[in-house]
């Protein structure tokens, strides 16, 4: 039978200590939950991803504004405004790149509820009572082990890399 | 107060803040969680008299037209486009702040990003009511959007003041969407904290289901980060393009290259001034002199002394340009300016702007308290009266003398400026009971390097 | 001019009780053929513009007019081309003359002594108290009388009241130059100069281009002399700056010693006089002495004119100056009738009512009791009479100290005649059947002479012009003029050499019509209280104007309040006159009334209650209070002279080169429609005011009162701007400059000012939020900004204004709160001639409002090919206003001349 061992670290080096553990020790690490960013858990995969996001939904924004503009003014509903062009380029630059700002942000937010799987309000995590004390002051690491022995071997070692609260969930 | 001797990390912190739950506790805990204290309630009482005197100036403005203010038809313009272009300016100070030092990783920006950060959605928010406001016709704004209407008509895109819908209209949602990615990790702390449940819920949804699981922080990191550098270039563009609004014109006195720039170090210089009045006064009345420390002014009162000299040189830059340039009309408004009918106006921007700051070359006055709070409100007030001196002395000396006319404000003038003023802090008070005024997550971060 | 369609007069009739009677039911009396519009009078369509010819008074003479009537409602005047005091042009009195019709402070009813009355009540008063008194101790004041039928009337009240007593009195009389007449010929005339003719005219403190009611004709035919090369020239020596001081090609100040010294050095210069000459300044001197060297030499073309403000004696010798010149000047009998001094007039009257002599005093629209000089105490001399009536049109002092206040109606209510100053006789049609239950100066003297007379003025009118069959009548009212009834020239023997007694220097008090309010007539107008001063830009009231030195020798400061006591007292802030005479203190007249209404009560001072004599004292008051002005600086310096080119009389524009521009070219106009353009010759606009009022008769330009005057609102789409520039002066009137490349387009964030096909610069009020963006980057500053709703807003009080309202032009918007407007070159005009012409056709040619009111035909306004445009872009003297910065104006000007002569101004 498979349990969850949950333990909660005070500092980043106990958890980083802890996890490392775990890693070694060829556990499978069922979750994490850290007060910060830490940058000592490296960039991850999908490094790009927002940054993409942000920069073709920016480029839309601006471009379909610009678009927009040049539609408007000098096809639409084209008239004289004091003698200049219909298609005056220079001053329908301001406002397509403001828009473009705009809409990259909100690419990029979109971009990270995807990634950080927001926007879930119910998740398994927050039946973890210790999950929640991952947003105060410690951080929570989930390791899957097996009953018993094994369990307490685990229990053990985490205590061992310096966590203050371990304990043992049966699903 | 005294700056720290202490260098890296360790400057930004004071030791009195040992744990990662002592920074929770230091910035969660005066939250909606606990009754608010009574200066509060004052303040409160205060900034809401304050705003409802201003909303019924306002209402008297709607209901009798612009002929209540002292504008006329040679100064068009009067408070509502000198007050619009203020807090704009203000507002610009907070995500610029954030965003610069979060790309040029100055950490000690994480114990004042968040309320800088405030300052600019709540600023930026009442900027917006003045050019809506400021119209003959106000129920009509919506025209300078562009939407499908029967008649087919669009905006006219190449006003400057249409730019200047999109720049606000962009900047005031991206920056909060900026503040929300920042935000989003403290709500779900206030969310976890023990508490009323109605709140601990309302924090819940905001929080979209934070875990602080290693990819969001990444995610969240690099969103962050992103917008910080689409920030950046967005501010210094959206205060320009208040610059054009003005510069984009024929008009002595405006029409200047260096506008842009120029209303850009404004902006920044006059939100500065207004984040170190509200560090000072939200460090000490929330408890937080752990996190803002002596440090943190002394690097502002730096930028801000900085800010001053090349607001000095801009002015200079604006008597050279005019001399040199040989433009009679562009002489006579400089020449207005220093010795017209506004000169006391003019000279006393000049010493709040320029001359006040220059205390900062004394490293004790950096981080003296009556020095920052008189400094700070000196540029300030010289900030606000640039803004008006700009309107006020190119429309009063334009190009025809039979049309020069001077400008006098009215009573309802100075109660809609004093409306936003109150409007700001009442913002400001609910802002600091609601939401965390200091990132929790960022200074948890910053206590760790610290302790390495 | 359009022709002028001839309607009998029942038709008009009809026509004018149906627009009275559905518009203003209310207020009207309607009794006979009243007709709803449904049944529309055969000729007739709604919102069509039909002109018709009348005539207008002023102080007494008549100035034919052309009243454009829309649905029934005559909505404004302009010129009439046959009429020789219009000439086809209009002053600021014309032109503010609708106003007063739609006034709703109008008098409306007889007031009798217990309250509201009428005018059986009155005629059964004159039944009991006047008829058996065969006259004896009756006295009827009234105006300048020049109305034949009043005339005519008034002979007749003297048959049935032979011992009554009638007594003429303007208070801008002309009894000086009819003594000097008397004594030079032996019997009263009139001098008509011709400027026309005239090479050299020197002005002895003379305004014959001022307010008046010859304004219109000398002003036109000086342009027409001044049009023409070689240039003339024109010399004024006058105490304050007038309207043609300021056109003047060499002036200078002088003030009563000065100018009767001037006179002595000028009569020696011309051959007359002997004995040491008084000594003058020497600018004076010297002007005088080139004066009268120029003056000689183009003898049969120089003229001499007097003010007719100027003692006896100066008039005296100016008519001896003329007879030595042979000047261009014709001599009239005067065309009053009646050639009794006005003055002298007045005085015996007022003498006899304080001893008690008069018993009943009929005043029929004169206002004694302000305007009369203080010594003669009418207002107490009134309290004496047992019966007093006032008949005027607006509430006034005169009424205020009288039992009875009778209502008079408007010019354009009833039948009238007048003639104008040279004698040739107007029958007026009325345009509306009157309002209220008012009746002419004429219809008073008939219940005078008949207590049961019935009202109506088209009768006594018509039987006084007999002589015209009814083909004739129906021509002479149709066309506004008399044929042949101008009054004989008069020849005249040589005058003898009167030198004019030098008075002492002491400090002068000068009196001046007002140009917007003339003697106080015009003072409840509120047009004409808006119109700024052409020489101060004081608009809602009037500061004694000064000469800086007086002012600091006295101690004043610009705007200090004194008091002056000469005969009464006037408290009156101060202003300091640029070209004001040292020790003269100028005040206009027609302000400081009483007892009028909400628009001219309580604004300024009265400048007649200084009518005494002697030397007036002037003492500093507490406090200061300046009148609002809407133009803060006249004198250019350096670069801003560009504004105001002044030329030598050869002398061209310099060329200015085009600057490089970003913006393409606008394409070739191959098949555009016709391009619009106006051109202002600023060497021949004297400032009078007429085009901004004219303006705002036409577009409907609301009025917003001395308070938000004071904050610098003003609404007028047209300002006339008065420089001194390189040492002359001059008017620039500043219209929309309609831009081909304007800077209030591309700034406008919603399209509400945009350009059209025929190069006009157009604001859309509906679609304008009010940023005002673009009069901030108008370099012009041409737009005006609807501030509060100044349409709906009352400057009435609390008088209901509806009536105001009927005096609108259908054709333009009644612009709303919040919304920029201005000048639009009258594009209801020109879209109505586009609506007139046949598809393909050109359209008819288009006179704005400002350009058809001209005097001077200053003004100019057609398409781009157009003679009058094309001519005057070609002109060496065109300029564009500010054209440095690119705009390309399409409004432009041609330069301001100057011809001081051989010696240096």
């Amino acid at each position: 039978m498979t349990v969850l061992a949950l333990a909660t670290f005070p500092h980043e080096s106990a958890y980083l200590r802890g996890r490392h553990e775990m890693v070694t020790h060829e556990y499978r690490l069922v979750g994490e939950w850290l007060p910060y960013g830490s940058e000592a858990l490296g960039p991850g995969p999908g490094a790009h991803g927002i940054r993409a996001a942000a920069i073709v939904s920016g480029v839309l924004g601006a471009v379909g504004l610009f678009a927009l503009t040049v539609w408007s003014m000098a096809f639409a509903y084209p008239f004289n405004s004091g003698g200049r062009p219909l298609f005056s380029w220079p001053a329908y630059i301001p406002a397509a790149v403001e828009f473009g700002a705009f809409t990259a942000a909100v690419g990029g937010l979109i971009w990270f509820f995807r990634e950080g799987r927001l926007t879930r309000l119910h998740d398994a995590a927050f039946e973890f009572a210790e999950v929640a004390r991952a947003s105060q002051d410690r951080f929570v690491l989930a390791v899957a082990c097996d009953g018993g022995e094994d369990a307490n071997t685990v229990l053990a070692i985490l205590a061992n890399a310096g966590a203050d609260h371990t304990r043992l969930v049966t699903p | 107060m005294k700056p720290h001797a202490r260098q890296g990390g360790q400057r930004w912190i004071l030791p009195s803040i040992q744990t990662l739950g002592d920074v929770t506790e230091t910035v969660a805990a005066p939250l909606m969680d606990v009754r608010a204290k009574r200066r509060w309630w004052l303040a409160f009482i205060a900034a809401l008299v304050l705003t409802a005197v201003g909303a019924v100036a306002i209402g008297f403005s709607l209901a009798y037209g612009p002929g209540l203010w002292g504008n006329n038809t040679a100064v068009v313009w009067g408070f509502p486009i000198a007050n619009y272009v203020w807090w704009i300016g203000i507002g610009n100070a907070g995500t610029l702040i954030s965003s610069l030092l979060l790309l040029t990783r100055q950490k000690w920006r994480a114990s004042i990003n968040r309320f800088a950060e405030g300052m600019t959605l709540i600023a930026v928010s009442i900027a917006g009511i003045f050019p809506i406001l400021h119209l003959g016709r106000p129920m009509y704004f919506y025209w300078l959007a562009p939407y499908p209407n029967t008649m087919q008509l669009w905006p006219q895109w190449r006003s400057a003041l249409v730019w200047d819908f999109w720049a606000i209209l962009s900047y005031l949602l991206f920056s909060a969407i900026f503040f929300y990615v920042g935000l989003v990790p403290d709500l779900a702390t206030l969310r976890d904290r023990p508490g009323r449940r109605g709140w601990r819920r309302l924090y819940g949804v905001a929080a979209m289901g934070w875990q602080g699981t290693p990819e969001q922080w990444r995610a969240q990191e690099r969103l962050h980060r992103t917008l910080a550098a689409i920030a950046v270039p967005l501010v210094c563009s959206v205060h320009s393009i208040v610059g054009l609004d003005f510069a984009a014109s024929l008009m002595p006195g405006w029409t200047e290259s260096i506008f842009p720039p120029y209303f850009v170090v404004g902006a920044l210089f006059s939100g500065f001034a207004m984040v170190v009045l509200i560090a000072l006064t939200i460090r000490r009345t929330m408890g937080l002199e752990g996190m803002i420390v002596p440090d943190h002014f002394d690097a502002m009162a730096r930028i801000i002394l900085a800010a001053s000299i090349v607001m000095g040189a801009s002015y200079a830059a604006e008597w050279f340009s005019a001399w040199w340039g040989g433009e009679a009309a562009d002489r006579r408004v400089v020449v207005f300016e220093l010795t017209g009918a506004y000169w006391p106006f003019y000279w006393a921007m000049l010493l709040g702007n320029v001359a006040a700051p220059q205390l900062f070359w004394i490293r004790r006055l950096r981080t003296s308290p009556a020095a920052l709070i008189g400094v700070s409100i000196a540029v300030l007030v010289g900030m606000w009266l640039e803004r008006i001196l700009i309107i006020a002395n190119t429309l009063s000396r334009g190009y025809v003398p039979s049309f020069w006319r001077l400008y006098a404000p009215t009573l309802v003038d100075f109660l809609i400026l004093a409306g936003t003023v109150g409007a700001f802090l009442l913002l400001f008070l609910i802002f600091a009971r609601l939401l965390p005024v200091v990132s929790m997550h960022e200074v948890r971060k910053l206590l760790k390097e610290r302790a390495q | 001019m359009p022709p002028v369609s001839a309607l009998d007069r029942r038709a008009i009739l009809r026509l004018i009780a149906t627009g009275a009677a559905t518009l203003l039911a209310s207020c009207g009396r309607p009794k006979e053929d009243i007709h709803p519009l449904a049944n529309q009078p055969e000729g007739t369509l709604p919102g069509t513009v039909r002109r018709y010819a009348t005539a207008l008074p002023l102080a007494g003479y008549g100035r034919g007019v052309t009243g454009l009537v829309v649905d029934e409602r005559p909505i404004k005047l302009e010129g009439l081309a046959a009429h020789p005091a219009s000439l086809g042009s209009t002053d600021p009195f014309i032109e503010a003359a609708i106003l007063d019709l739609y006034d709703p402070q109008r008098l409306r009813a007889p007031f009798g002594p217990t309250g509201p009355s009428n005018w059986s009540a009155l005629a059964a008063l004159f039944r009991e108290q006047l008829a058996p008194t065969r006259g004896r101790g009756v006295a009827v004041l009234t105006g300048r009388v020049t109305s034949p039928t009043m005339l005519a009337q008034l002979a007749a009240a003297r048959t049935a009241l032979p011992e009554m007593r009638h007594v003429s009195w303007e208070p801008f009389d002309d009894d000086a130059p009819l003594a000097a007449a008397r004594a030079a010929f032996g019997r009263p005339l009139l001098a008509r100069p011709r400027l026309q003719d005239a090479d050299v005219v020197l002005l002895l403190d003379a305004d014959p281009l001022g307010p008046g009611p010859e304004q219109i004709a000398h002003a036109r035919n000086w342009s027409d002399r001044r049009r023409k090369a070689p240039m003339h020239r024109l010399y004024s020596i006058e105490a304050s700056p007038s309207l043609s001081g300021s056109m003047a090609d060499r002036r200078q100040p002088a003030g009563p010693r000065d100018l009767a010294a001037a006179c002595h050095v000028l009569a020696a210069a011309l051959g007359g006089g002997s004995g040491p000459l008084p000594t003058l300044p020497p600018e004076l001197e010297r002007l005088v002495r080139d004066a009268a060297r120029d003056l000689k030499a183009a003898h049969g073309r120089a003229l001499v004119i007097a003010g007719e403000r100027q003692p006896e004696a100066v008039h005296a010798f100016a008519a001896w100056a003329n007879g030595v010149l042979a000047a261009p000047q014709d001599w009239i009998a005067p065309v009053s009738g009646d050639v009794s001094p006005h003055c002298g007039g007045l005085a015996a009257l007022a003498d006899d009512m304080h001893a008690g002599r008069i018993g009943a005093l009929v005043v029929l629209d004169a206002n004694p009791v302000y305007a009369a000089a203080p010594a003669l105490g009418f207002k107490q001399a009134m309290a004496r009479v047992p019966l007093t009536i006032a008949a005027s049109r607006f509430g006034d002092e005169t009424g205020a100290a009288s039992q009875w206040r009778v209502p008079l109606s408007h010019f354009l209510e009833d039948w009238h005649d007048w003639r104008a100053p040279d004698g040739t006789a107007s029958i007026a049609q009325p345009l509306v059947h009157p309002f209220f239950d008012t009746r002419t100066p004429a219809a008073i003297l008939d219940l005078m002479i008949d207590p049961a007379a019935r009202p109506g003025s088209f009768d006594a009118v018509r039987a006084q012009w007999t002589g015209l069959d009814d083909a004739a009548w129906r021509t002479a009212v149709a066309s506004g003029v008399v044929p042949d009834s101008a009054a004989p020239l008069e020849r005249v023997g040589t005058a003898g050499l009167v030198l004019p007694p030098i008075p002492p220097q002491t400090l002068t008090i000068d009196l001046r019509p007002s140009s917007q309010l003339y003697d106080g007539r015009f003072s409840t107008n509120a047009w004409a209280q808006e119109c700024p001063d052409p020489i101060t830009k004081e608009a809602w009231g009037s500061s004694a104007r000064m000469h800086a030195g007086d002012m600091s020798r006295l101690g004043l400061k610009e705007g200090s309040l004194i008091r002056i006591d000469r005969g009464g007292s006037a408290i009156l802030p101060v202003r300091a006159v640029s070209g004001q005479a040292l020790g003269t203190v100028t005040l206009v007249t027609g302000y400081g009334r009483e007892g009028t209404g909400q628009i001219a009560d309580g604004l300024g001072a009265n400048a007649w209650a200084l009518g005494g004599n002697g030397t007036p004292r002037i003492a500093a008051q507490e406090g200061g209070s300046s009148v609002a002005t809407t133009q803060p600086v006249f004198a250019l310096e350096g670069e801003l002279e560009k504004l105001f080119p002044v030329l030598a009389p050869a002398e061209a524009m310099p060329s200015v080169t085009p600057k490089p521009s970003l913006l393409p070219n606008p394409p070739a106009r191959g098949n555009a429609p016709p391009q619009y353009a106006m051109a202002i010759d600023t060497d021949l606009c004297i400032g009078c005011n007429a085009c901004v009022i004219a303006c705002q008769a036409e577009n409907n330009v609301p009025v917003i009162g001395p308070d938000e005057m004071a904050v610098g609102r003003d609404m007028h789409w047209l300002r006339v701007d008065r420089y001194v520039s390189e040492g002359t002066a001059g008017f620039q009137p500043v219209p929309c400059m309609h831009c081909e490349k304007a800077p209030c387009e591309p700034v406008c964030p919603v399209e509400a000012s945009v350009h059209d096909s025929q190069g006009l610069n157009l604001q859309v009020y509906n679609r304008c939020v009010g940023t005002r963006t673009c009069e901030a980057n108008c370099p012009y500053k041409v737009r005006r900004f609807n501030f509060l709703d100044y349409a709906e807003r009352s400057v009435w009080g609390d008088a209901p204004h509806e009536s105001v309202t009927a005096q609108r032009n259908p054709d333009v918007t009644v612009r709303a709160r919040g919304v920029m407007e201005k000048c639009t070159y009258c594009v209801q005009r020109i879209e109505a001639a586009n609506h007139a012409a046949a598809p393909g056709e050109t359209p008819a040619p288009v006179v704005t409002a400002c350009a058809a009111a001209c005097p001077t035909q200053a003004i100019r306004f057609g398409t781009l090919d157009s003679p009058d445009i094309a001519g005057a872009r070609k002109d060496p003297r065109h300029y564009r206003l500010l054209e440095e910065l690119g705009t390309e104006p399409r409004t432009s000007y041609l330069a301001r001349r100057r011809n001081p002569g051989d010696t240096p101004a």
